[in-house]
């Protein structure tokens, strides 16, 4: 049942988390779980024909390639959200439990930037290949933290663990991605990454 | 044995297919390798994105008896099928194509396809193996594989008929015109040159099964 609901998620990117959580339980599920399968199925039953859309971008300019991503925790591991944007396509999304433990909600979401960065750069390669051109990726993340320290390398108490994680900071310094924050506007990703409903109905 | 049926539930033709119990395998023995690239939804999404920002054209192949086109590398035996056997009962059928159930029947596919269409001029792409694109004075045609199931498109209608068309000689093909149906999701081209991918389908069968849409 969870899996086909996993495959519906190819053009219903809003039901990912949902189905992300549930997938999680799959060993033991409760009623709950039970509850939250079916209540997605209710919501997809009101909205059969919505999927996704593909826009024609301007085709006298470079194609934008741009990122949203957040991380929220609910246990102690977080999990992380993020979406893809080819000029005014959705081309990828994904909400994901991170694999550790993050220490602060800079440390999750610095992981979430990492891993936003790695699908980027997958996608920049292939574009490259297609020698389709684009301008400079731009990742927008909510967290202030989490930017300045992809940006400047602040050797700080808290941080030290997550120097391993050099890598979204080698690719900034080279300009390969450029990373923004978001300060006003609410995040897209916070869609994938958080709970639409009453977090208790889970 | 399959009935298959029309739209409207009228009886079309049936189906029989020689299956091989590949169940029975074993492996380093009777096949080696059985891993076949997919598409990726996202490199999918990548092109579909192309495609309406340039106004390409979109085609749709579909390929008749898949499996049966692979060859074998290895060296299997099968049981005589049954109402066909030879008098003599110890005797054993030796394969000489891949069949359906056969283990490596999907990778030898991708690889006899694979070889095809690099003869034909085609690379394929690092990123994802099953993105094949094929270039000759900026005119570009994309061709994307999921098994049996083939999108091209490209900036040249011309170029990419005549490739479909070289593709046909080799293999026994279903051109199904503009892409409309793929994998369960349907693409309806709007007015305004947008795509619109929805499984409407495939929800409609999800709810009906799970009683949900009374």
């Amino acid at each position: 049942m969870v899996g086909a609901l996993q495959y519906a998620t190819i053009t219903r990117p809003e039901i990912t988390f949902v189905v992300n959580k549930v997938c999680q339980f799959m060993a033991h599920p409760l009623d709950s779980h039970w509850q939250a399968v079916k209540r997605s199925l209710r919501d997809l039953k009101g909205t059969l024909d919505y999927g996704l859309c593909f826009k024609p971008a301007s085709v006298h300019q470079p194609l934008s390639l741009r990122a949203f991503c957040d991380a929220d925790p609910d246990d102690r591991r977080s999990t992380s959200g993020a979406a893809i944007f080819f000029g005014p396509n959705l081309i990828s999304w994904w909400s994901k439990k991170q694999p550790v433990v993050a220490r602060s909600s800079t440390d999750a979401e610095y992981c979430s930037l990492a891993h936003a960065n790695v699908e980027l750069l997958w996608v920049q390669t292939l574009l490259t290949e297609l020698s389709v051109p684009f301008t400079t990726s731009i990742i927008h993340c909510d967290n202030q933290s989490a930017v300045l320290l992809a940006h400047n390398p602040i050797l700080h108490a808290h941080t030290k663990h997550m120097e391993i994680d050099l890598f979204v900071r080698e690719k900034v310094s080279i300009s390969l991605v450029m990373i923004n924050g978001l300060m006003h506007s609410p995040s897209l990703s916070l869609v994938l990454s958080f709970y639409l409903s009453d977090p208790s109905s889970m | 044995m399959t009935i298959l049926s029309t739209s409207d539930g009228t009886l079309n033709r049936f189906k029989a297919r020689l299956v091989v119990k590949g169940f029975h395998q074993l492996q380093g023995f009777d096949f080696n390798e059985t891993f076949s690239p997919v598409i990726k939804p996202i490199t999918i999404r990548l092109i579909l994105s192309l495609v309406v920002t340039y106004h390409w054209t979109i085609q749709q192949l579909d390929v008749n008896n898949t499996f049966l086109n692979g060859a074998l590398d290895e060296e299997v035996y099968m049981q005589q099928p049954q109402g066909f056997e030879s008098p003599d009962s110890s005797l054993v059928c030796k394969l000489n194509n891949a069949l359906y159930g056969l283990k490596q029947a999907p990778r030898q596919w991708f690889e006899r396809l694979k070889a095809t269409l690099l003869t034909l001029g085609f690379t394929y792409s690092k990123c994802d193996p099953s993105l094949f694109t094929y270039t000759k004075n900026k005119q570009i045609v994309y061709l994307l594989v999921y098994v049996d199931d083939i999108i091209v498109t490209g900036n040249s209608f011309d170029l990419v008929l005549q490739l479909v068309q070289k593709l046909n000689y080799v293999f026994s093909l279903k051109h199904l015109g503009d892409l409309d149906y793929f994998l369960g999701i349907e693409v309806k081209k709007q007015p305004n040159g947008t795509l619109i991918l929805t499984q409407s389908k495939y929800l409609r069968d999800l709810l009906s099964k799970t009683n949900i849409l009374e």
